[in-house]
């Protein structure tokens, strides 16, 4: 699990992964609410949903 | 520990992003602005609170006080004198009142809707505006407080007459035209600084070919049909 968040004398790269893909999703999030007319909940539950898609695949992949 | 370093300058860029994200909301940042579309680029919300405090972002006063270049088309009939949206069309003693509303993100000069000559400009109101230019002339019990009515002898259509309204967020009323000047059919006749209503005055006998809730544009819409029934 170390390896997960640190190995070799760095952030471990699904660590890294993570953190940027969320911040990442936040920014696009913003983006999408402010261009669609789509109520904020959906547009809220479409980005968790694509948020924890993205995750589960980062870490699946380390 | 180069990667380290790499990550750490990525994760605390990152990190700014959001915390100009966090501090800026509701309102967009400075990056997404740009890609924008008007409305939403300076929110309603955003403006107002600008009204409050007196600081416009400059970005938005440029685009508020575009001019940009018209071409009336050649079809006979009056033009719309503003940019936004007809909110009115009513008739009284024999004259139309074509009410023309303004947002914020519309055009605010306004143009001579025919050929003619200027033969009155008239302002009332003023007398209300404070020294920052903010009117507070809506306490009192005028119903549209501080305009400026420009009447137009159109060989074409008549006595016409063109009021610049502004409203509670207004700061004052431009005309740059003088009685006497002869305007062009589209010719720039003035500006509404943070303005909301235009209202064209039309002898009843011509029929407009606009509606309440169409968009209109100054010096290319056409309201009128050439001809008077």
């Amino acid at each position: 699990m170390m390896s997960f968040f640190w190995s070799n004398g760095h952030l471990g790269w699904a660590f890294f992964g993570v953190l940027v893909y969320s911040v990442l999703c936040l920014l696009a999030g913003d983006i999408v609410w402010r261009l669609t007319p789509a109520p904020f909940r959906r547009i809220l539950a479409v980005m968790a949903l694509v948020w924890a898609a993205g995750a589960i695949a980062l870490v699946a992949l380390w | 520990m180069t990667t380290f370093l790499v990550q750490v300058l990525v994760l605390v860029s990152l990190a700014v992003l959001v915390g100009i994200w966090a501090l800026r909301f509701p309102y967009p940042t400075f990056w997404l602005r740009p890609f924008l579309p008007a409305r939403k680029r300076w929110p309603e919300r955003e403006i107002r609170d600008w009204l409050g405090n007196g600081h416009f972002h400059p970005g938005f006063l440029t685009f508020f006080n575009r001019d940009p270049e018209r071409e009336p088309p050649s079809d006979l009939g009056l033009v719309a004198p503003a940019d936004g949206l007809v909110t009115s069309a009513e008739v009284r003693d024999g004259i139309r009142y074509l009410v023309i509303a303004l947002s914020f993100w519309d055009m605010h000069v306004q143009r001579s809707p025919a050929e003619g000559k200027i033969v009155a400009i008239e302002p009332s109101g003023d007398e209300y505006m404070d020294g920052e230019g903010r009117n507070f002339s809506f306490l009192r019990e005028k119903h549209c407080p501080v305009q400026t009515r420009v009447v137009i002898d159109a060989p074409s259509h008549g006595r016409l007459a063109v009021r610049l309204i502004t409203s509670l967020a207004a700061r004052r009323i431009e005309v740059w035209p003088d009685k006497g000047d002869t305007l062009a059919r589209g010719q720039r006749l003035g500006r509404i600084l943070l303005g909301s209503t235009v209202v064209l005055e039309i002898p009843e006998r011509f029929p407009i070919c606009v509606e309440r809730g169409q968009r209109v544009w100054a010096g290319e819409t056409l309201v009128t049909l050439g001809a008077a029934t």
